[in-house]
């Protein structure tokens, strides 16, 4: 039996890796990932804690984060698609043309 | 309760016009001038009611209640009220039907109409009133009214000016009005006239700290009131709005300027006379106060050219002489002078306006001359009104000017001193009145070829009302004819001041606050119809008091005119005969010097050229003002506005927000840096700063 604190300490593991990602990496489309990955972080703590209290609400609200991830992603990488024709770049550092 | 008709139906003509002025088209007379005759007429009964015996003293509804103060509108006619509103409502027909020949074509036609309406109907709520806040109401729509139409012709910058002056010189006045009545509620808790006369007499030694020094309380609000009157009706120190006032149309002169609220303050000293008589001191300031503006006006009017001025500071100097009749305790007589001096005053201030209507709007009296050939109704009924204001015999100013002098001669040491500056003025009276009427009708002709090919009489929707005030400044003045029977003026007027509103016995008021004025008067004279054997002697104790009241008051308000005693009868007829002679001879002067082209006058002025310079300058009074007042308070506000508005508000506050808004925002800027991952930076800190601080904490 897996005690509950492995799956907490995973998910927070791959939390942190998608915050870095998402802080860190140039490449919009290893940004998008990352947020793939935060969110899956947070499906592991719904399921795992839907098991644990014997619930079979996050279980459904997982069902929900996988529906809007998918969303997002069609979405995201559209627009990516979009600025890559514009500019000819996928890199976030040079996206830089809201400002003063 | 048809009473209520007579100050309605001109409000009622006052919204019709004001609210449907475009729909006008220059015919607002149609509704205006039937509602004020048929307010006359209402008068008119009312007045005959009174005489009859039925004063009527009721309330209409509760004003504006809030907790103890419970202010009624209340309509009280007594005969002191029947008299002001036959005046006023007669006076006000009559210009209602000048104005309609005398501002034919204006384009202000309608806008005119509505206003004296308004004002007639304001000035009626003044006089019908029975109680001190509708006074009030009644005393600030009168001042609103006299500057709205002062500044009728509001595109000339002396129209704007002088309403400016009369408005702001009446603020004052009425704020110590203001003050007066606060202090009248403040003293008797109430601001009915009958529970404050009642009640005034228990104060008559109350005391209040004065910055300081303890001063009589009923003094003060006797002085304060005075103040208020001294605003509206244009005495000394407050006096000099009233010539500027005359840049308004003539009938607004004639109206407001002369007739009728000018005397508001007169018609207010004397309805709250049970205050004033408790106070010496304040009777005192009063009388001096006239006797003084009586001279001062006179003087001025002696010198001035233009033909409506002269008529204003007539009007001042014969206002004088109504406060000062009130000051000492000549209330009948003072109110006598009011009526018979609202219909002189008023018909040569129409007929000085018809005159400037039929020379292309000259007012200039060197620039006229031998105008009697183009217009003598004018002429005739200018004579009239100048040998009534002069005091000529049988004309109104001779009745009711004498009665005052008689009066002040009856009043002490120092009634003799204002008997002489009456007489002085009588003379100056006398004299300019016909040197303006010489120079006008007579005299050498100095109108231009224009004016004189434009020369004509007016119509006769101007001449009319000219007569019936002519005819009226002929009879009214019988009415207090001490001569022949009884005199009627007294008979009417005096019972109002024999027993006050209050409906309490006047014997306190009597014998113990009584002026010594008045107790002079009344111990010369020694012998009083009323009062039978009772009141002779000063003592008090020794006096009947119930006959002592009406005695005393006898003294106070009917002086010597209607009394016995053939001594007194004798004296005042021989004084009569002197102020006759008085004003015979000003008449005679200023026929001699005007009558024909005459250097006399020019010599005189140059060998006495400070006097002349003062005079024709009013004493330098506005240049005082200007020096005192106005150009410290031009200053002020200069200052305010380039310091306080232009530096402080505008800069520092509305620039400085602006500037460190932008200031903020260049600073700041920097940190929109454009890239998404700083957001993200920042947005990830500030969570852990928040959660970290949730786990701490």
């Amino acid at each position: 039996m897996i005690p509950l604190s492995s799956y907490v300490i995973l998910s927070a593991v791959l939390f942190f890796i998608g915050v870095v990602g998402v802080l860190m990496r140039r490449s919009i489309i290893v940004v998008l990932l990352s947020i793939e990955l935060m969110l899956n972080a947070v499906n592991i703590n719904f399921v795992a804690f839907s098991h644990y209290l014997e619930s079979i609400t996050g279980q459904v609200f997982v069902f929900f984060t996988l529906t809007v991830a998918a969303a997002e992603v069609a979405v995201g990488l559209a627009l990516l698609i979009a600025i890559y024709r514009n500019r000819q770049t996928v890199n976030v550092e040079e996206l830089d043309m809201m400002k003063w | 309760m048809l009473y209520v008709l007579i100050p309605l139906l001109p409000l009622f003509s006052f919204i019709m016009v004001g609210l449907f002025q475009k729909w006008m088209r220059n015919q607002a007379h149609l509704i205006c001038v039937p509602m004020v005759f048929a307010s006359f007429g209402l008068s008119v009964y009312a007045f005959m009611q009174v005489a009859g015996g039925n004063p009527v003293n009721f309330d209409l509804y509760e004003w504006i209640p809030v907790g103890d103060f419970r202010p009624t509108f209340g309509i009280m006619i007594d005969q002191l009220t029947a008299s002001m509103l036959l005046l006023v409502t007669l006076v006000s027909s009559l210009v209602h039907l000048y104005t309609v020949g005398y501002m034919h074509g204006d384009g202000g036609y309608d806008r005119f109409f509505a206003y004296i309406s308004l004002f007639t109907f304001s000035m009626l709520a003044l006089v019908m009133s029975n109680n001190f806040l509708q006074l009030f109401f009644g005393w600030e729509m009168v001042g609103l009214c006299s500057y709205l139409l002062i500044v009728h012709w509001y595109e000339r910058k002396a129209s704007t000016n002088a309403s400016f002056k009369a408005f702001i010189q009446n603020r004052v006045g009425d704020l110590g009005f203001a003050l007066g009545i606060f202090l009248v509620w403040d003293t008797v808790g109430s601001l009915d006239y009958g529970t404050v006369f009642a009640a005034i007499g228990d104060h008559r030694n109350d005391t209040m700290n004065l910055l300081g020094t303890q001063v009589n309380v009923v003094t003060m609000i006797a002085l304060l009131l005075f103040v208020g009157a001294v605003g509206k009706s244009a005495q000394f120190l407050l006096h000099s709005w009233l010539p500027d006032a005359m840049e308004g149309p003539t009938p607004i002169s004639a109206l407001i300027h002369a007739a009728t609220m000018v005397t508001a303050g007169i018609f207010m000293v004397s309805r709250c006379h049970p205050i004033f008589n408790l106070s010496e001191t304040a009777m005192m300031v009063v009388a001096l106060t006239g006797a003084f503006t009586a001279l001062f006006g006179a003087t001025i009017a002696l010198t001035q050219n233009d033909i409506k001025k002269v008529v204003a500071y007539s009007t001042m100097s014969q206002l004088g002489y109504m406060v000062m009749a009130c000051g000492i305790g000549a209330y009948v007589a003072g109110m006598f002078h009011l009526l018979t001096h609202g219909v002189f005053k008023a018909l040569l201030f129409l007929a000085a306006g018809s005159v400037i209507h039929a020379l292309s709007a000259e007012q200039d009296i060197r620039k006229m001359g031998q105008a009697k050939k183009y217009m003598p109704t004018t002429y005739w009924t200018m004579l009239w009104g100048s040998l009534a204001l002069a005091g000529i015999f049988p004309f109104a100013g001779f009745f009711s000017k004498d009665e005052i002098l008689w009066e002040a001669w009856n009043a002490g040491v120092m009634g003799k001193g204002l008997w002489l500056i009456g007489v002085i003025v009588a003379f100056m009276t006398a004299f300019y009145t016909f040197r303006v009427f010489f120079m006008v009708f007579y005299g050498k002709d100095n109108m231009t070829d224009e004016m004189r090919s434009h020369a004509h009489e007016s119509p006769r929707v101007i001449t009319i009302p000219l007569v019936v005030l002519a005819v009226g400044a002929l009879f009214v003045g019988w009415l207090g004819n001490p001569m022949f029977g009884p005199n009627l003026s007294h008979n009417f007027l005096g019972p109002v001041f024999n027993t006050p509103v209050s409906h309490v016995p006047v014997t306190e008021h009597a014998q113990l606050q009584m002026p010594n004025l008045v107790g002079e008067a009344f111990a010369e004279e020694g012998h009083d119809p009323h009062a039978a054997p009772a009141p002779h002697g000063e003592d008090p104790q020794a006096a009947d008091p119930h006959a002592m009241a009406p005695a005393a008051h006898g003294a106070a308000a009917a002086g010597g005119a209607e009394h016995g005693g053939g001594h007194n009868k004798t004296m005042e007829f021989l004084l009569m005969a002197f102020s006759l002679a008085v004003a015979g001879s000003g008449i005679f002067m200023a026929y001699a010097w005007y009558y024909r082209p005459n250097e006399a006058p020019a010599k005189l002025a140059a060998s006495y050229n400070g006097l002349y310079q003062g005079s024709l300058n009013k004493w330098y009074w506005d240049e005082l003002y200007d020096a005192v007042f106005v150009r410290p308070t031009v200053k002020f506000a200069h200052g305010l506005w380039r310091v306080a508005d232009e530096i402080v508000i505008d800069k520092v506050l509305v620039d400085g927000v602006a500037i460190t808004t932008r200031i903020g925002g260049e600073i700041l800027k920097f940190f929109q840096t454009g890239r998404v991952q700083h957001y993200a930076m920042v947005m990830s800190l500030g969570i852990f700063v928040i959660l970290g601080g949730f786990f701490l904490f």
